[in-house]
């Protein structure tokens, strides 16, 4: 079955870009990970795309691309939603961020809140340290949504905040920590 | 010096000894809170318990579950909560001493004296998501994205949150023309946040304890806050918008109050109508 289009409210480039045959690279992420990308996906990364466009311009060939700050697991998720959003244009996740009205897509939707909550947490500082725009709002707008409907209790549960008494201090053994 | 690691006899003997009338348990087996709990009502050991909080590890126990299994009553959102003072031992640390009361609804009754305790059953932190580990750029793109109902709600949960907000929330604040507190008719009032861009948001309706149904009232989803030295009431509705519920007789301490956590909050600089 055909992948459903799911971004009907979010603003759609004017011009669609004509599709080039996919240049496939390897990245390696920190524990060693081998994994394979396209390079349209890899330059929603600011950081890669830098890296990609050093490579080019030296016209040295692109073989396997580092990410030394991310690992296997949530490197592979990180691909997967460059992948899905390849053909985006970068300016208007920039343009959403700037506005501060950011809409996710269902497919975005449900790709993010299925995730354990530690896992979002790893693909959100990874979007951070590749710098891409689109997944950083999603990401966050999936937290901040988390928040929505919780008493302050709840939201403490959440964001893992501890009441000022509850702190372990230096100099108290607490129950269980 | 970890108490978990004394064996089980030392730690009962090392509880048994202890007279301070609160008591915070970080982490700690069912079982023995259940058995904790005994205890105390039985009159055999924490005789000065007034208030016991617990974080609970398992994600499969829930919470009703724990307070039926130690008999807790719960006080309904027509009444007061009760409320303790904070103990001094736990706010040596800060540099300011932390006078809110702790408000708890769930209580237990020890029938040899008719002595109360205040039982509160919380979930472990969540610590694979602390909001304090992401980038801090993350931290205000969160915060950016959360409406201002939840902004208010989240600045109750630490001191140190509040001035957060204050401070990656400035542009937004800056952007709020006006606050109005809107009587519209005896049944509810509504408190907006008007922004320059005439968007209005309402943040919170108040509504008259009394006009609730009363088979609701008994409903454990109420949470009080101490807000600018008053404790008020608050729920969500089904369509989860925030609701402060009062009495008659409350209703200028409500509108004082959140009108003076609002000044704290987001500054005087705007008007209050």
């Amino acid at each position: 079955m055909a992948p459903k289009k799911n971004s009907a409210k979010r603003p759609q480039p004017s011009t669609p870009k004509p599709s080039a045959p996919a240049r496939i690279v390897k990245v390696q992420s920190s524990d060693g990970h081998i994994l394979q990308a396209d390079v349209r996906a890899l330059l929603l990364s600011s950081t890669l795309a830098a890296t990609i466009k050093g490579y080019d311009d030296e016209n040295k060939p692109l073989e396997k691309l580092e990410v030394n700050n991310v690992v296997g697991f949530t490197l592979k998720l990180v691909l997967e939603w460059c992948e899905k959003h390849k053909e985006d244009d970068p300016a208007i996740a920039q343009a959403e961020k700037d506005k501060k009205n950011i809409f996710i897509p269902s497919w975005d939707r449900h790709f993010l809140t299925k995730l354990p909550m530690g896992n979002l947490f790893d693909l959100i500082t990874a979007a951070y340290h590749l710098d891409i725009t689109g997944l950083i709002n999603y990401g966050c707008k999936t937290v901040a949504n988390s928040a929505k409907g919780k008493s302050t209790e709840e939201m403490r549960e959440l964001f893992g905040i501890p009441e000022p008494w509850e702190q372990p201090s230096t100099s108290t053994a607490t129950w269980d920590d | 010096m970890k108490l978990n690691k004394y064996p089980y006899l030392v730690q009962n003997e090392i509880f048994d000894n202890m007279s301070f009338p609160s008591l915070f348990l970080l982490s700690c087996d069912i079982s023995k809170f259940i058995e904790f709990v005994n205890r105390w009502k039985s009159g055999e050991a924490y005789q000065n318990l007034e208030y016991l909080k617990i974080r609970i590890v398992s994600h499969d126990v829930r919470q009703d579950e724990i307070l039926n299994a130690i008999e807790a009553k719960h006080i309904d959102a027509q009444k007061t909560p009760l409320t303790h003072p904070l103990p001094r031992r736990y706010t040596e640390y800060t540099k300011q001493p932390n006078t809110d009361p702790i408000i708890n609804h769930s209580y237990v009754v020890r029938e040899s004296d008719n002595r109360v305790a205040s039982f509160l059953i919380a979930k472990f932190w969540n610590y694979q998501m602390k909001l304090s580990k992401y980038p801090s750029l993350a931290q205000n793109e969160i915060l950016d994205n959360m409406s201002f109902p939840c902004l208010f709600l989240f600045s109750f949960v630490s001191k140190s949150m509040k001035k957060l907000i204050k401070s990656s929330q400035l542009q937004r604040f800056k952007s709020i023309h006006s606050v109005e507190y809107d009587c519209c008719d005896w049944l509810s009032h509504y408190f907006n946040i008007c922004y320059q861009s005439r968007i209005k948001e309402t943040f919170t309706y108040a509504q008259k304890k009394e006009t609730e149904n009363r088979d609701k009232a008994n409903r454990t989803d109420h949470f009080s806050l101490y807000v600018s030295g008053y404790i008020i009431d608050f729920r969500f509705s089904e369509y989860k918008s925030l609701v402060t519920t009062f009495h008659p007789y409350e209703k200028e301490h409500i509108i004082k109050s959140i009108h003076n956590y609002l000044i704290s909050l987001i500054g005087d600089y705007m008007e209050y109508h």
